[in-house]
């Protein structure tokens, strides 16, 4: 795992949006076994309280659940995967309004740039 | 108190095996090209005792030396034990190595000089020595050797009270065992009546190497030596107490 | 209260008329891992001589409700600035005598870190470059089974891989029974590892609270707010 933290930040944030997008873009995959606090506070050379603190806030969203003597699990309801999927969508797109606002944008310009810029990415075939 | 005694020895085992064996080298060197050669008596035993003082020394600072690094030591001072046994090992360390020197030097008097031409020199041909005799006087030179190694660490000890790494804590040292040990020695001779106490012994010894094994044995007899020697045995558990305290509580480190 | 393991009121620390510590009051909790942040001289190494009970001090200071000094030493394991070893050994030979003086001493646990340190049993201590002492001198604290470790600048002077390396291995051998006070001025490589700090200027606490705590307080990082406190 690769993860470059921004110390500015509470880290455990930082290694749950992680998490979760590992789970969104399937390299973590629902009913997956998650590393112990130990292994994964070794490899990313963080805080053990740090990382039982992520587990726990990802169990209270039930991202993650915990098997009693097994250890910890990504969610096997792919209706919560969807959820997750839809709530990183949200903040992307959040974060892009916000900062096109900022730019001066009105809400109706912005509809139609990302309409644009959608078309644009798209190959010729499908327009 | 083993442990640190056993580590003690790991640290200075080479310098100690060195200088003995140099020691014993030098002496059987000496003695056979003295007797072949027939030199002076008296410059042979002059020579032969200021290598035994030479090795005594080297012994004593080795020891002192230990003592001090094993005070300045974080190692050591980390080790969760009674001060007083770091300074118990210390001195049984000192008084073992020095008890190396006169084992020697005694083996020296015992196997060598009776066959040499320096018995006659000395007198000795009809000295007769009993057993007791003999334990009395090792007894009182292992004794003498402790106490005043004791002296020695104390006066370190306050040294180190007062500066542990620099040139002022020596110094302070220096004085305070020269006070220490004229005040001791003037005691037991005031007091006890008694030149010959383990004190002075320890001192003699150390000046006069082989020879004074003979001497001992008409000083020290029981009765006379008894006095000073528990007035001493009372002062080196005061001394012992003394420096305990401010290892633990006063030295910085 | 119990699950204080170090507790720290009102210590004093005087050096020939110079203070070294004014008056520091500070509790450390079970399973912490603390970092002491400060300049030099601001007072680190002295805490943690008070810490292990080598020194005198004036004021307070307990290891699990025990006085520090002779009572405290067999809970606490400290790493000082100043070699653990003697010039004459190797490396087996200094893990024996720590085995030797404490009972608490794990010889498996010694065993691992160091093969996880790359230390060979045979290596003479004298010829160890700073990086590998370093490296032997936290083996020979980790492998204890104490309540309170006391790491005095285990990265300072030391290349980038042995300071990951260190940094691992703290991570992975420590217990989450005890806790760890981490000294250092290197705040950046070493600061997602705390779950406290502490901040020691001129002998003196002004601040103690938890990492992501000050991270969502301030949305600055503990480095950031060493540079403020520190700036001069």
């Amino acid at each position: 795992m690769t993860l470059e933290f921004d110390n500015n930040l509470p880290i455990y944030l930082q290694i749950m949006s992680y998490i979760k997008r590992e789970i969104v873009t399937g390299k973590l995959k629902a009913g997956d076994k998650i590393p112990s606090v130990r292994e994964l506070a070794a490899e990313l050379q963080i805080n053990p309280n740090t990382v039982q603190r992520t587990f726990q806030e990802l169990e209270r969203e039930e991202v993650v659940e915990t098997r009693r003597g097994l250890g910890r699990y990504v969610t096997s309801e792919e209706a919560k995967i969807m959820a997750i999927k839809k709530e990183m969508a949200g903040d992307l797109i959040q974060r892009f309004i916000t900062g096109m606002q900022e730019l001066g944008f009105a809400n109706k310009d912005i509809a139609a740039i990302i309409a644009e810029a959608v078309d644009d990415k798209n190959p010729p075939a499908l327009k | 108190m083993m442990k640190l005694f056993k580590y003690d020895w790991k640290r200075d085992s080479n310098t100690i095996y060195s200088v003995l064996a140099v020691l014993v080298i030098a002496q059987l060197l000496f003695h056979w090209v003295g007797t072949a050669r027939g030199w002076d008596p008296m410059i042979r035993l002059a020579v032969s005792l200021m290598m035994y003082v030479s090795a005594m020394v080297v012994m004593v600072i080795t020891g002192s030396k230990g003592y001090i690094k094993n005070l300045k030591s974080y190692q050591r001072r980390l080790v969760p034990i009674h001060p007083i046994y770091h300074v118990l090992s210390s001195l049984l360390f000192s008084t073992l190595i020095m008890m190396a020197v006169f084992v020697i030097a005694a083996a020296h008097g015992l196997l060598l000089i009776p066959w040499s031409d320096l018995t006659a020199f000395l007198e000795l041909g009809n000295l007769q020595l009993t057993a007791w005799d003999v334990i009395i006087a090792a007894a009182s030179g292992i004794w003498g050797t402790f106490f005043v190694m004791l002296l020695i660490y104390f006066s370190m000890t306050v040294g180190a009270m007062v500066n542990i790494r620099g040139k002022a804590g020596v110094w302070v040292g220096i004085i305070v065992f020269i006070i220490l040990s004229n005040i001791i020695s003037s005691i037991s001779e005031t007091v006890f009546r008694q030149a010959g106490s383990a004190t002075n012994f320890g001192i003699v010894q150390i000046e006069s190497g082989p020879a004074a094994v003979p001497d001992t044995v008409t000083v020290s007899s029981l009765g006379t030596g008894l006095g000073g020697f528990l007035f001493e045995l009372v002062a080196a558990v005061l001394l012992l107490w003394l420096m305990a305290w401010p290892i633990r509580k006063k030295l910085e480190i | 209260m119990k699950d204080q393991i170090l507790h720290l009121q009102g210590v004093s620390k005087n050096y020939a008329g110079k203070k070294a510590l004014d008056q520091v009051s500070l509790s450390i909790g079970k399973g912490k891992i603390v970092g002491l942040l400060g300049t030099n001289g601001s007072g680190k190494s002295t805490l943690m001589k008070i810490a292990a009970g080598l020194i005198p001090y004036e004021g307070s200071a307990t290891v699990l409700g025990k006085p520090a000094g002779l009572e405290s030493k067999a809970e606490v394991a400290f790493m000082p600035d100043r070699p653990l070893t003697e010039s004459w050994m190797r490396v087996y030979e200094a893990i024996r005598m720590q085995r030797d003086f404490y009972p608490d001493f794990d010889e498996n646990k010694a065993g691992q870190m160091l093969e996880f340190m790359n230390l060979r049993d045979r290596d003479r201590v004298s010829t160890l470059s700073k990086g590998m002492l370093e490296r032997l001198q936290l083996t020979l604290t980790l492998s204890r089974k104490a309540r309170l470790y006391l790491l005095d600048e285990p990265i300072g002077g030391v290349d980038p891989v042995a300071r990951a390396r260190i940094l691992d291995a703290i991570l992975e051998f420590y217990d989450e029974d005890s806790s760890i006070v981490i000294s250092t001025h290197l705040v950046r490589e070493i600061e997602r590892i705390f779950d406290e700090v502490l901040f020691l200027k001129q002998g003196k606490v002004v601040l103690q609270d938890e990492v992501e705590q000050l991270r969502s307080k301030h949305g600055k990082s503990v480095e950031d707010l060493f540079k403020e406190v520190f700036a001069e």
